[in-house]
């Protein structure tokens, strides 16, 4: 089992693409630990008011039963006006100092999209 | 002298290839090298395609028209001077950074005049760079 890190930097709205790299930390999660970082307009998906084919495949992501663990990035959410309590329960607000504590601690293999 | 045995730093590396003011990935890059920095880690940086202006030594910050400030009021932030906080955190934390632009992508764009700290290499520099590193991060571009 390996560790897995994904940093989302993409609004799926922007870029159809962006879902894509949901359904790869979904399937990634049977087997490996997976942590999905959210940043830049990564973090707009992580509304809870939105409702549409992305965002409900990000929502089952969040509730893969701890499989995946999403984190936000604290300053991408400040720059764009979402508040922690706007976001899908399950998500952790954190930062890039986390990021890199996990990058340099405890990951095998790191993935930007 | 001290008998305790010397604690090898860890380095990362980060690739970097989008430029000045078009997308999210500089400064969140920048963030990510300068906490880094911050806890002692050693950090490489390539500068790959329009990275490479992100250090252009001649850029220079300008005033806001739009609502009447002045260089100074207006204290735009360019990417150079991004940079060279970085290299100042890293002397600040004793750590080191290194700084590659691609010469082939400065030679390209006529980015010739880069700020000190940042010498010219190639994709070979990033591929032993990501030999040695603990660990490397490709940040690509759209």
């Amino acid at each position: 089992m390996a560790n897995y890190l994904l940093i989302s930097s993409r609004d799926p709205f922007e870029y159809r693409d962006a879902e894509w790299f949901y359904d790869l930390a979904a399937e990634l999660s049977a087997r490996h630990s997976v942590k999905l970082f959210l940043v830049g307009n990564g973090v707009l998906i992580g509304r809870n008011r939105i409702d549409n084919g992305p965002s409900k495949k990000f929502r089952r992501l969040v509730g893969l039963n701890g499989n995946v663990h999403v984190g936000a990035d604290n300053f991408s959410l400040r720059e764009r006006g979402i508040d922690t309590g706007e976001l899908v329960p399950g998500i952790t607000v954190t930062g890039v100092d986390t990021l890199v504590d996990t990058l340099m601690e405890s990951t095998d293999k790191v993935l930007w999209h | 002298m001290s008998d305790a045995p010397a604690i090898r730093k860890k380095t990362l590396t980060v690739a970097l290839m989008d430029g000045p003011y078009v997308s999210n990935n500089p400064t969140t890059a920048f963030r990510i090298v300068d906490a880094a920095l911050r806890k002692g880690y050693n950090v490489n940086v390539f500068a790959y395609e329009s990275a490479v202006e992100l250090s252009i030594a001649k850029q220079q910050p300008h005033q806001n028209p739009v609502k009447q400030r002045t260089v100074e009021e207006a204290d735009h932030p360019t990417t150079k001077r991004l940079v060279e906080n970085l290299f100042d955190s890293s002397r600040r934390n004793g750590a080191k950074l290194d700084w590659i632009a691609c010469g082939l992508c400065v030679d390209e764009r006529g980015s010739f005049d880069q700020i000190e700290g940042v010498r010219r290499g190639g994709p070979g520099d990033f591929l032993d760079w990501a030999r040695q590193s603990d660990q490397t991060l490709v940040i690509a571009t759209k």
